[in-house]
């Protein structure tokens, strides 16, 4: 780990205000996202994130750290659920760095140490801002 | 494990959405994740939101577990656009109930906006 090169990482917790915020804007309203009383009776036991807000985290903090960047491609993986009120732990590793091309790694991991999304992206960054 | 609504499912089946974003939606958008920037087009995670409520609410359905998705962008978006996204069924792996998709996403004239796959598990 001492090795790895992380040019960000984010702290992070969403409510369930949040969840219900991206179900309005995704028009993606399933119940396991936005109904607490559906979501109990369910194996997660309550209500769990969209994949996709947490893809927002990660392109938001993409953004802020490399501003006017473009993203070309990226993969995702949901392997565990997030869930409202936990503190999530965003980190994004430099794979490779080639002209004004990064590829990264991006990580969210929950408090018990279980992944919720784990991806890779590659972005074009303006050419001032290229190491 | 059922698989009823599995064996439901066709190799080749396809479902769409048609939706426009505004740039009240972008706004909105970058209020939910923090951003203190001018966002210009639309953001990605909107697209790919796209995708997980076709997959979620339609094809599979409710139930679906969403386990990957791999996005290629060609061109940004742009807010009054009016985008049509699809998922259409590539492989069906009973054993294990995965579905595999094609996703794509395309703008004003049909230009790509964004394509790539989705994997999901669909068992109840």
């Amino acid at each position: 780990m001492s090795d790895a090169n992380i040019p960000c990482e984010q702290n992070f917790m969403l409510t369930q205000e949040d969840f219900d915020r991206f179900a309005r804007l995704s028009g993606d309203h399933n119940p396991i996202h936005v109904d607490p009383e559906f979501s109990a009776r369910t194996s997660f036991g309550r209500t769990v994130s969209h994949g996709m807000l947490l893809f927002s985290v990660v392109r938001s903090l993409l953004a802020q750290t490399w501003p006017g960047s473009t993203l070309n491609r990226q993969s995702l993986m949901f392997p565990s659920p997030a869930y409202a009120g936990d503190t999530l732990a965003l980190v994004v590793e430099q794979q490779k760095a080639e002209g004004d091309r990064l590829v990264l790694k991006t990580t969210i991991t929950r408090p018990d140490g279980e992944t919720c999304l784990t991806g890779e992206c590659e972005l074009t960054v303006p050419e001032k801002e290229a190491s | 494990m059922n698989l009823d609504r599995f064996d439901a499912l066709k190799e080749g089946q396809s479902a769409k959405l048609n939706r426009t974003f505004t740039a009240e939606d972008v706004r909105e958008w970058c209020e939910l994740c923090q951003l203190d920037q001018d966002w210009p087009g639309v953001p990605e995670p909107l697209i790919a939101g796209l995708f997980s409520c076709l997959l979620g609410e339609d094809l599979p359905g409710h139930g679906t577990n969403y386990l990957k998705q791999a996005m290629t962008f060609h061109t940004a978006a742009d807010t009054s656009e009016a985008l049509q996204a699809s998922v259409t069924i590539s492989r069906l792996r009973r054993d294990k109930a995965l579905v595999n998709l094609t996703t794509v996403c395309t703008g004003r004239d049909g230009r790509l906006i964004c394509d790539g796959e989705a994997l999901v598990l669909f068992q109840h």
